[in-house]
């Protein structure tokens, strides 16, 4: 598969490699018009974002990426283990990410290269038909809150899914973590349950989704 | 090098540097792994050095000789070492005991496993190596307790998800099934006897030791408080040991264990450890322990013991057991949802039981345990036997119910002409239609115990169910609409009333019926979205309209036909009867015969009785005061639900007509035409309303025609004109809202009321409506404030915290 080079902001470039097989969109019951126009419909939905990220004024201090390799690891495992409240394993990390590097986005200091923000996602088949995108973790560090960071990072994610033919995208989140789910909410997604007990400290959650078909 | 854990003795061999150095081979990032492990299975796997997977690890906290020599003690290890005693306890140490075993008890309750509770008692590991005979039967009462609780009542239920509960695990840990719950029972008498003897003498000594006095008065409190305790548990679900077929709950005897146990519970000072010796004070609300006094059961319980037992992936790791002033203050709180919960014993019709369910759930919040005992009082349950196969109350057939409901919604002459004899494939094709009813309708009450959250999910399910009803009713209806017309018409009545008899003929009963209960659920279902905060602001028109136009339009013309039926054929059905009966006890009908005694049992909630009654003064005595149903004059069918539903049109459309104004003047915070909001109007619609799309009635609308109704109903108006229609709207609510308040308050029920009840018809209760009239109000007023043009920069904000149902708007 060969590397696309995505313009992103001025001047800035994403390596990112396309791991994830895009897969040709299934015969569907109704007429060819109806694929036709989810593809237009997507195509909308990808310039619509490529504008956004474009949009916004970028501090010069940061620069995004996406995942390059093993070294990286343990810098993201220390960022979203201080920041989530959920315990994960190295293998949940490699699981994700190992499988799907194309959609894990960073972002970093330009000077010092700390790593500042991460999202790990997935892009699947639910169920045999459904292609869902699942946003696993999400996670900023302290100081840098409050700069729409995060949200770049989710429309990346949004975008790359997209691109690959994405049905809808779905995460789950705390009922009390209002930021994470005014951030969401903006963008389109529905709390589409709510999920008892979900985390470890019984806090309950809400599935949040995006239909994007 | 060896090593003994536990029971076994390892021979290790150190293979650190071996392995560090092969894997200096590898390069960054890469995985040795076999062709069938991947890394999704990896999550879920080991992990070298993880205490709870690798015995070699030892864990942080633990007691100081563990964590020397890696060994978790055994009780027999304990005990051999003398570190642990099993005999001649004081009564303040057998109140430690006691209160902790309680407090994992309640976390058990509370969805615990018993590996993290119950069982880190090291006791529970072998009861019989206790010599003292008060701390063994506490402790194979408690063990009786869960497992009586986790085979009897909630495995029996089958309520709970991966959420609710992990206590079913037994891990291998000992129930002593041989031990009879009646000996439990009486062993607890036994010690209760000796604990007063012993009592008695101290009180006689020359020189009284006030401690272990009060100590020994609090133990005997404590041991009776689980005896009533346990003899209440074990009467739920009871099952004939013969026959295996449950046994009738009896409320009587329940009430009286529930007031028993209140009393003991109003004894009992919770303990309360202190490290040293203070003053005592007049702090008669605990039962202060000192420390000194506990020194040798300080290993009594171990959170650890059971820890490598643990699956790997294991979830809610508990450190410390709840304070046992917190346990008994629940306790309390137990008692007294369970006592609200033995209403459900005088609830007659399916509408009753379904309102009470609702209001039951919404507002006692009751945990899983208390749950699965409603659903088991209600239907309890049989060997072998599915849901809708039981019988309701363990008495009635659920279908015979069903059909009970049926005539008394919509008295079709099926089920209410009494001399018509019904040929065999009329018969047939009825009747499974009523036993395929009870499969939806008993789920409904099933999904109906779920947690909150998981109910919502059910009830989109059971819609599916229903969609499949509303088919065969159809089917029903088409069938009977002919033959009965036939019937009637060759009775060759003199005084068949012809409009009447159109009527008769163009109803569809069945139809209606299964329309009602479907309009409900849908209801229930969509208000649940609010319970559950799902529905985000920029939702809210949709909802509403939907809500509004939609089903509750349906549903109001639903109750009119219903209500126009009854007005006017139950007296021509009644006289019907009264002709036609050579015999006055002859019943050709097969279906009445089979209802006859759940009719006469019912007769407060049968339209046709009081006509039937008014005559007859023997039956008048029989008549059973039904506490719940207001009696209901002629006029008045369906009074309190119309009341209700136009209630919550009113207040729905007045929500749409103001959103859509707000919309205009651009005072919402939001928009759907946002640069960044990537969810089309179109998928949303058809994503949240999907449990509504296979339904024949209320008809799925594609998202085109939706537009065009809100169009018509909605878009051809000024702000001016929509914010007066709103303010207008939300008028008439209230004063829906205090009709229905005034019904009920001023009925004869509910001055007599003996228990605390909220009297909910429908899914709304008198709380529910209170809240609503004070949104309507403030609401009228906000309204009032924007028509008149105040403030035109202001957005508006929602405000949910009066009610869930329904926002205030806020400046």
């Amino acid at each position: 598969m060969e590397s696309i080079s995505i313009a992103n902001g001025i001047g800035h470039q994403i390596e990112s490699s396309n791991n994830t097989t895009t897969i040709d969109y299934p015969n569907q019951p109704s007429n060819q018009n109806q694929s036709a126009l989810k593809l237009n419909n997507d195509a909308e939905l990808i310039l619509k974002l490529n504008n956004l990220l474009l949009d916004d004024g970028n501090d010069s201090e940061i620069y995004y990426h996406s995942y390059r390799s093993e070294n990286e690891m343990s810098s993201i495992m220390s960022l979203i283990s201080g920041t989530l409240s959920e315990p994960y394993s190295i293998y949940t990390y490699r699981y994700f990410i190992h499988n799907w590097p194309d959609l894990c986005f960073l972002c970093s200091n330009r000077q010092t290269n700390q790593l500042i923000g991460a999202i790990v996602s997935k892009l699947d088949l639910h169920k045999k038909i459904l292609r869902r995108g699942y946003i696993a973790m999400l996670a900023i560090n302290e100081e840098s809150r409050r700069k729409k960071l995060a949200s770049k990072l989710v429309l990346m994610s949004i975008r790359e899914m997209i691109k690959r033919g994405c049905d809808e995208i779905v995460l789950e989140a705390e009922v009390t973590n209002n930021a994470a789910l005014n951030l969401y909410e903006n963008l389109g997604f529905l709390r589409e349950k709510r999920l008892y007990r979900y985390y470890l400290n019984g806090v309950d959650a809400y599935r949040l989704k995006l239909w994007l078909r | 090098m060896q090593e003994t854990i536990g029971d076994t003795t390892y021979d290790w061999t150190d293979a650190t540097s071996h392995f560090a150095d092969l894997c200096r081979h590898l390069p960054i990032g890469e995985v040795v792994r076999d062709a069938d492990f991947t890394l999704f299975e990896a999550m879920t796997a080991l992990e070298l050095m993880d205490p709870k997977m690798d015995g070699g690890m030892s864990i942080k906290h633990h007691f100081q000789e563990q964590k020397q020599g890696n060994r978790i003690l055994t009780l027999k290890q304990l005990i051999d070492k003398q570190l642990l005693k099993i005999t001649k306890f004081t009564s303040s140490e057998l109140i430690y005991l006691f209160d902790q075993l309680l407090s994992t008890f309640h976390m058990w309750l509370d969805g615990h496993s018993l590996a993290l509770t119950l069982f880190t008692c090291v006791y529970l590991h072998d009861v019989t190596i206790i010599d003292d005979s008060h701390l063994r039967t506490i402790c194979f009462t408690f063990i009786k307790l869960v497992d009586y609780i986790r085979e009897r009542i909630l495995l029996k239920a089958g309520l709970f998800e991966e959420e609710d509960f992990s206590g079913t695990l037994t891990y291998n840990f000992p129930f002593y099934r041989d031990f009879k719950e009646q000996t439990c029972l009486t062993d607890l008498k036994k010690s209760e006897d000796e604990l007063n003897k012993r009592l008695r003498s101290l009180k006689h000594q020359t020189e009284l030791d006030q401690v272990d006095i009060n100590a020994t008065q609090q133990l005997i409190y404590r041991i009776r408080f689980l005896r009533y305790f346990f003899g209440l548990t074990v009467k739920f679900n009871e099952a004939n040991e013969k026959t295996g077929e449950q046994t009738y709950l009896n409320t009587e005897e329940i009430s009286k264990y529930l007031k028993q146990i209140d009393e003991m519970l109003q004894l009992i000072r919770p303990s309360f450890i202190i490290e040293n010796e203070t003053t005592p004070t007049d702090d008669n609300s605990q039962l202060n322990i000192s420390q000194t006094l506990l020194t040798d059961i300080s290993r009594s319980f171990d959170p650890y013991y059971n820890y490598r037992q643990l699956p790997p992936a294991f979830n809610r790791f508990i450190r410390q057991l709840i304070f046992p002033s917190f346990v008994y203050k629940s306790l309390v709180n137990i008692c007294q949802q369970l006592r609200k919960m033995l209403e459900i014993n005088d609830k007659r019709t399916l509408k009753q039981s379904f309102e009470f369910f609702l209001e039951y759930s919404t507002h006692e919040k009751p945990s899983l345990f208390i749950r699965s005992l409603l659903l088991l009082s209600y239907l309890p349950s049989v060997q072998g036997c599915l849901l809708s196969s039981r019988k309701i109350f363990g008495q009635i057939s659920f279908a015979e119910q069903v059909k009970c409901e049926i005539r008394s919604f919509i008295v079709p002459p099926l089920l209410t002409l009494k001399s018509i004899s019904i040929d065999n494939e009329t018969l047939s094709c009825s009747e499974n239609f009523f036993q395929r009813a009870c499969v939806p309708f008993s789920n409904l009450f099933y999904s109906l115990c779920n947690n909150h959250a998981r109910t919502r999910e059910k009830l989109s399910n059971l819609l599916e169910e229903f969609s499949v009803l509303q088919d065969e009713s159809e089917k029903l209806d088409q069938w009977l609409h002919k033959y009965l017309i036939q019937q009637i018409v060759q009775a060759n009545l003199s005084t068949a009333n012809a409009q009447t008899l159109l009527l008769i003929e163009k109803t569809s009963y069945f139809f209606q019926f299964i329309l009602n209960w479907t309009l409900l659920i849908m209801e229930y279902y969509l208000l649940m979205g609010f319970d559950l905060s799902l529905y985000s602001k920029r939702e809210l028109y949709d909802v509403y309209f939907y809500f509004a136009q939609i089903i509750l339009f349906t549903h109001i013309n639903v109750y009119k036909t219903s209500k126009n039926i009854l007005n006017t054929t139950v007296p021509f059905l009644v006289q019907l009867n009264q002709k036609q009966q050579t015999n006055k006890n002859q019943i050709n009908n097969q279906f009445i015969q089979q209802m006859n005694s759940l009719i006469q049992h019912n007769s407060n909630d049968d339209p046709l009785a009081e006509l039937t009654n008014e005559n007859n003064a023997t039956q008048k005595k029989t008549k059973r005061k039904n506490p719940n149903v207001l009696v209901a004059t002629n006029n008045e069918y369906h009074e309190q639900e119309l009341l209700l539903i136009h209630g919550h049109f009113a207040m729905s459309t007045a929500m749409h007509r103001c959103l859509k104004a707000l919309d205009i003047e651009r005072r919402l915070k939001f928009s759907s035409n946002d640069s960044n909001y990537f969810l089309r109007d179109e998928i949303r619609y058809r994503h949240r309303f999907l449990p509504f799309a296979n339904l024949c009635a209320p008809p799925y609308m594609p998202h085109t025609d939706f537009l065009h109704i809100q169009h018509l109903s909605d878009n051809r108006y000024t702000a001016s004109e929509l914010y007066q229609d709103a303010i207008n709207n939300f008028s008439q609510a209230k004063t829906y809202f205090e009709t229905y308040l005034n019904r009920i308050t001023t009925s004869k029920q509910y001055q007599q009321q003996t228990f605390n009840r909220t009297f909910t018809t429908g899914f709304t209760s008198l709380i529910d409506a209170e809240s609503y009239i004070r949104i309507a109000k403030t609401n009228g007023i906000v309204l009032k404030l924007l028509l008149g043009g105040h403030k035109p920069d202001v957005k508006i904000d929602f405000d949910f915290s009066l009610h869930a149902h329904y926002p205030t708007l806020k400046l």
